[in-house]
């Protein structure tokens, strides 16, 4: 398959939309903190085309996993809704900045290099970081924290318009604060192609205190959403490759089904395991990469 | 819409979608006048 100037095997396409597809039903995220990284680094599509593109994958891999975990009784749909004002409008904050960052070049050693890539790549690297090192790790105290609800900062702090998230039963929590994270992570979404669910997983877990199952339960609708919005947005300007896009769909609704069935099975210390060799393998390869162009 | 349009938008709209939640999940909770608990089951012998 021809991919601007580049030529990529439509079966590796295939096998790492089923992949992401997977690893975003088990851990309740949409998957482009994975497939736009990947897409970029291992397959060389061009950058903008990867965080358009990765965002139409997101829409379909977040809508089966909403439905499986609806289904399952998993999630907070008011902290969904909360967080839908914000994202939408943030979502074109972000691909106003690529917009803007994509003409623009830089002068490292003497060599001249376009802007956006080192800009997105080191965004990754950081993001990905973050989230490792605030929820793939393991517990100080050797206890497993995540199957059970503690009362994080983010839910004892008295903010004003709290309401009740019944499905978690934390008693107060500030939708005041929850549609501003909307905002933050639509703007993630719009400018690094991620659907914002693996930024939102380690707030709801330990900023709000939500358990593991739940929070991978909550946020789907706004991932899918705003994923939609975004996908629009940037096919507008020329961004989402049609046949790219389907071949990433090709398997990954039926693997997104398949992984979110595997996380009611699985223990918490499994999911965390797992998801924290995820994390470091997509780092690694694109720290490398990024190492590569610096140089 | 220019940048500055935008950038208020960014401050006013998820302040105003908050309240509207807010509204929204309080009434959804408020018990309306009458739904009272009902009684409690006597397990006396």
């Amino acid at each position: 398959m021809q991919i601007g100037d580049v030529t990529v095997s439509t079966p590796a396409l295939v096998a790492l939309g089923a992949a992401v597809g997977f690893v975003g039903g088990v851990f309740g995220v949409g998957g482009g903190f994975l497939l736009t990284p990947l897409l970029a680094v291992v397959f060389h599509v061009p950058l903008h085309i990867a965080v358009g593109t990765g965002l139409c994958q997101i829409v379909a891999t977040s809508l089966v996993s909403m439905l499986k975990f609806r289904r399952a009784g998993l999630g907070e749909l008011r902290v969904d809704l909360g967080l839908l004002g914000g994202s939408v409008l943030g979502v074109e904050g972000g691909a106003r900045a690529l917009s803007a960052l994509g003409t623009r070049t830089v002068s490292i050693g003497g060599v001249v290099a376009p802007l956006a890539p080192l800009v997105l790549q080191t965004a990754y690297v950081l993001m990905l970081g973050f989230v490792w090192l605030s929820f793939a790790r393991p517990s100080r105290s050797g206890v497993e924290p995540l199957d059970y609800l503690r009362f994080g900062p983010l839910s004892r702090a008295r903010l004003p318009l709290s309401v009740r998230l019944p499905a978690v039963q934390l008693p107060r929590v500030s939708m005041l604060l929850i549609a501003y994270l909307g905002l933050g992570l639509g703007f993630l979404s719009g400018l690094l192609g991620i659907g914002g669910g693996v930024v939102l997983m380690p707030v709801l877990v330990h900023g709000f205190g939500f358990p593991l199952r739940q929070a991978a339960g909550t946020g789907l609708l706004v991932l899918c959403v705003t994923a939609a919005v975004g996908t629009a947005r940037h096919a507008m300007v020329g961004n989402v490759s049609l046949p790219l896009a389907m071949a990433l769909l090709a398997a990954a609704p039926v693997s997104a089904m398949l992984g979110s069935r595997a996380t009611k099975r699985l223990p918490a210390t499994a999911l965390r395991r797992g998801f924290s060799v995820v994390l470091l393998l997509t780092m690694a390869a694109v720290a490398w990469d990024l190492w590569r162009k610096v140089r | 819409m220019g940048d500055v349009t935008y950038a208020a938008l960014c401050v006013v709209a998820p302040l105003a979608w908050a309240l509207v939640m807010y509204v929204v999940f309080e009434a959804i909770d408020r018990k309306p006048p009458g739904d009272t608990a009902p009684p409690p089951v006597d397990y006396s012998i």
